[in-house]
């Protein structure tokens, strides 16, 4: 190189170069009708389409596959959380069907087997309007409503059954009040295939209700406030203390106590409770009885009229044979230890409607921290708040990630069709 | 010194407008005012003519079979010159490849006395780097401004002047040339 430096050269000759470099040629055009045939020779197959065209087809391909997913992935979820019983809509429902429904929703509803529906000692009354509406939807809200009543108390399924009822408001529901059920000892054999009139609500007797309420109490003074409540309950309604407690020192000095008040006076009992302290926990249930109680009801009933057959049959059967005798007097004595069993039973259940249950649980105020929290405590109350924090904020981006799963795959979709959109316009991007 | 490109009654884009539509002899107008140039400039890059013959052919199949799909986004000139810098790239690294695998060392000049102006130039170039000696090459061709030389290497203008002068430079160092105030043709 520095002996070809020798040569002198300037600024112009180097520019000369430079330009003469890149010159064009003096030659006729003649290398595009090489290319061109080229290209007519090549076969149809090998040619690539006009990128545009390719996009449109592959987004509409695209397109095709997910709203085929869509649809598939809906009426999936769809045959999976309805119950299909395999009529076709606008036929009339049987009992048979509707007992088939019902069985369905015990396994939803998670029902033991074995446990004695509600629904069985009822006998369906399905509407002449029910024969030409959609009776499926309202199978499944009044079933619904009896299973949820019978497993989880008539609040929770008041509701649940407001909840169905709204779901399938337009379903022709205003002639669900033509599908009722009663008892079959409390109508009459020709009322069956009588619909009741459209908006007429099914005569109830009043729900019998057992309550009960559990609240924690914090006070200064553990045992006064045990012996306060005490003093709530009034003996000469029958109301009694069936537990009181008081144990521990100091700060962890703590006292229960369990009333069993007057059912009229629960809420009234319940508000001087809770004036004793501060309420730190509370919580009241209830548990309708009215099903085990008519059932017992009517179980006595059916034990009482043997119990007068068998008393009438008896004197009879004295003047011809002493076997018939015996036997009726076996009958009148299971007869008798089921009424009194049946009785009982009965008592226990107007007993534990008539009392409620209110059980005290009293701690001692915690005397707030005087000392300044240490810098280590401090830090460790940081991290631990960030961890949560961050593991919440972990849990949204999952769950949100989730659950708009198809909207990012359809922006990546028109994402990506917008960059090969933008690829096949730009100039470097062919060739 | 000839000229095609300045040579023109229709618009490049209408020219490929009508090849699409069937026309070939719009093609071959086409072909006229740019063959000539981008051979050219093929031969810039490549240091071989029949190198460049093959890539300017190998642009024109390009541009043949992709005439359907220009948009006019850019400028059809433009978008030959991009065209035929991305084949001359791939000449380049094959031939780098096929050397090595060949084991043997191009002789990048001539021999004793022979050597000259012309000789030193192209060898002092290929002692460049891809974008320096790209850029040189784009902005010393006659048919090119600075804007249209930065549309076809996809960067800005300002990018284009600054590895020009750093091109420039570095030629001047090799060549014993001194230093100039302008840098190239706009």
């Amino acid at each position: 190189m520095n002996e070809r430096r020798s040569e002198k050269m300037t600024e112009a000759d180097l520019r000369r170069e430079l330009e003469a470099m890149s010159d064009p040629v003096d030659a006729p055009a003649e290398l595009w009708r090489a290319a061109l045939a080229q290209v007519r020779a090549e076969p149809l197959r090998t040619r690539r389409f006009p990128g545009r065209r390719r996009v449109w087809r592959t987004s509409a391909v695209a397109l095709a596959t997910l709203a085929i997913g869509v649809i598939l992935t809906t009426v999936l979820i769809e045959s999976t959380s309805t119950v299909g019983i395999g009529r076709a809509p606008g036929a009339s429902a049987t009992e048979g069907d509707l007992r088939a429904l019902g069985d369905q929703l015990d396994a939803m509803l998670g029902v033991e087997q074995g446990t004695e529906s509600r629904l069985a000692g009822a006998d369906i009354v399905v509407g002449a309007a029910a024969a030409s509406a959609p009776w499926e939807a309202m199978l499944r809200s009044q079933v619904s409503r009896e299973r949820l009543e019978r497993t989880a108390g008539r609040s929770l399924a008041a509701t649940a059954s407001d909840e169905l009822s709204d779901d399938s408001s337009s379903a022709g529901l205003a002639d669900a009040a033509a599908l009722t059920y009663a008892p079959a000892a409390e109508r009459a054999p020709t009322e069956a295939m009588v619909p009741l009139a459209a908006g007429q609500p099914p005569a109830r007797p009043a729900p019998a209700l057992e309550r009960s309420a559990d609240i924690e109490l914090r006070v200064a003074a553990v045992d006064e406030a045990i012996v306060r409540a005490e003093s709530l309950v009034n003996p000469n309604a029958g109301e009694f203390v069936r537990l009181a407690r008081i144990e521990g020192e100091g700060d962890r000095r703590r006292g229960a106590v369990t009333l069993r008040v007057s059912s009229d006076r629960f809420a009234a009992v319940l508000d001087a409770v809770r004036e004793l302290g501060r309420s730190a926990r509370f919580e009241a249930t209830t548990t309708d009885l009215s099903a085990l109680i008519e059932r017992q009801e009517a179980e006595l009933g059916l034990l009482l009229q043997t119990e007068r057959e068998l008393l009438d049959r008896l004197p009879r059967a004295e003047a011809n044979a002493p076997v018939q005798v015996y036997r009726y007097g076996q009958d009148l004595t299971g007869t008798r230890q089921g009424i009194a069993d049946a009785e009982n039973t009965l008592r226990l259940l107007r007993d534990r409607v008539a009392f409620a249950t209110i059980r005290v649980l009293v701690t001692v105020e915690p005397t707030p921290q005087q000392a300044e929290p240490g810098f280590l405590r401090l830090a460790g109350t940081a991290l631990e708040d960030g961890m949560r924090e961050a593991r919440h904020v972990l849990l949204w981006l999952v769950r949100r990630v989730v659950g708009s799963a198809p909207v990012i795959a359809l922006l990546a979709l028109v994402s990506w069709l917008g960059w090969h959109l933008w690829r096949q316009r730009s100039v470097g991007g062919i060739g | 010194m000839l000229d095609r490109t300045h040579d023109r009654t229709e618009s490049d884009e209408s020219l490929l407008a009508r090849f699409v539509s069937g026309d070939d002899a719009a093609m071959g107008a086409l072909a006229a005012r740019y063959e000539a140039a981008l051979i050219g400039v093929a031969r810039g890059f490549l240091h071989d003519e029949p190198s460049a013959r093959d890539a300017v052919q190998d642009t024109w199949v390009r541009v043949i079979r992709s005439a359907a799909g220009f948009d006019g986004r850019a400028s059809v000139k433009t978008w030959l010159y991009t065209i035929l810098l991305n084949r001359c790239r791939d000449i380049r690294r094959s031939e780098l490849s096929r050397r090595r695998r060949e084991r043997t060392v191009r002789p990048t000049r001539g021999s004793g006395d022979s050597v000259g102006v012309e000789r030193r130039v192209h060898d002092a170039v290929e002692q460049l780097g891809e974008p320096g000696r790209e850029t040189l090459v784009l902005c010393f061709h006659r048919g090119l401004t600075h804007a249209e030389a930065a549309a076809v290497l996809g960067v800005p203008i300002g990018t284009v002047k600054s590895r020009l002068h750093k091109a420039m430079s570095r030629l001047r160092a090799a060549l014993g040339v001194a230093e100039c105030e302008t840098e190239a043709p706009a």
